[in-house]
């Protein structure tokens, strides 16, 4: 399942609990949502990139084990956002809850 | 398909500055190769999903190539062409008066879509003009060559002009289905 519109409040979420490399990223929201997220996998790349040129991420090559991988991490501005989107989140969640039922 | 080709597929799909480039490319790479060892190859790369998806402005990017392509293509052969042996052009055979006014409609059509940015109907009209065009040309050097017109192209000229043609169709097909994603 895919929540569309909410890729960049997930991506921050779990990041929010460490810095993580994009499979990582993927794992984390597929264990934290046991599995009921599952976005097709290439998609998160061109989100990291996009909130990293917003300034919302930060990211480096980490060399360690075997393989280069790209690390990304909430900046500053990140965590700000992340706050202000959680808030909304929650709102918006509580009103539809309300509709729904 | 294996994550080489995968990689070598994107890489020459990906319109991106070099730097940009290499380093999307290689975080590809790194998450295909953890991703198979789990996986496999096959799984990895269909989880993954289609190299389209890397770059939404490859359609963008593509139309506007065809558009170009074309134009250069139509006045280079109009240049080319030797005088019609008919008067006028509403004197010319059907199938060419048709053939013309609907390149330039689906052609002026593409370029007006192209500014509103409907990818899909503008590189749909530019392919439709693409193929007019190829049809007409054919049936005029067809017509030159039985009404012994001199100066007439030759038939190699007109199959390069056709595969030019057909390329921007083919291009132009492709880039309607582009399926660039942003969310």
């Amino acid at each position: 399942m895919e929540l569309k519109g909410q890729l960049d409040l997930l991506l921050l979420s779990v990041l929010a609990l460490g810095p993580a490399h994009g499979y990582g990223v993927i794992e984390r929201l597929r264990q934290r949502s046991d599995g009921v997220l599952a976005y097709p996998e290439g998609t998160v790349y061109p989100a990291l990139h996009r909130l990293e040129r917003g300034g919302l991420l930060a990211s480096h090559w980490s060399t360690g084990l075997s393989r280069r991988r790209r690390v990304y991490r909430l900046t500053r501005s990140g965590r700000r956002r992340l706050a202000r989107e959680r808030k909304e989140w929650a709102l918006l969640a509580r009103a539809v809850a309300r509709v729904v039922g | 398909m294996s994550v080489d080709e995968y990689v070598a597929r994107l890489g020459r799909r990906l319109w991106a500055r070099p730097l940009d480039r290499r380093r999307i490319l290689a975080e590809v790479e790194s998450h295909l190769r953890q991703s198979a060892q789990e996986h496999g190859e096959e799984e990895a790369i269909r989880r993954f999903g289609p190299p389209s998806q890397f770059d939404p402005d490859w359609a963008w990017r593509a139309v506007a190539v065809c558009i170009v392509g074309f134009l250069a293509a139509y006045v280079a052969g109009e240049n080319l062409l030797p005088p019609a042996p008919w008067p006028s052009a509403d004197a010319a055979p059907s199938f060419l008066r048709w053939t013309w006014t609907g390149t330039t409609w689906a052609f002026f059509g593409g370029v007006v879509a192209f500014a509103l940015r409907r990818t899909r109907l503008a590189a749909a009209l530019v392919a439709v003009a693409a193929l007019l065009a190829l049809a007409g040309g054919i049936r005029r050097s067809m017509l030159y060559d039985e009404l012994g017109v001199v100066g007439r192209l030759s038939w190699l000229e007109v199959a390069l002009g056709a595969a030019w043609l057909a390329a921007v169709a083919a291009t132009a097909a492709l880039a309607s289905r582009s399926n660039g994603f942003s969310r």
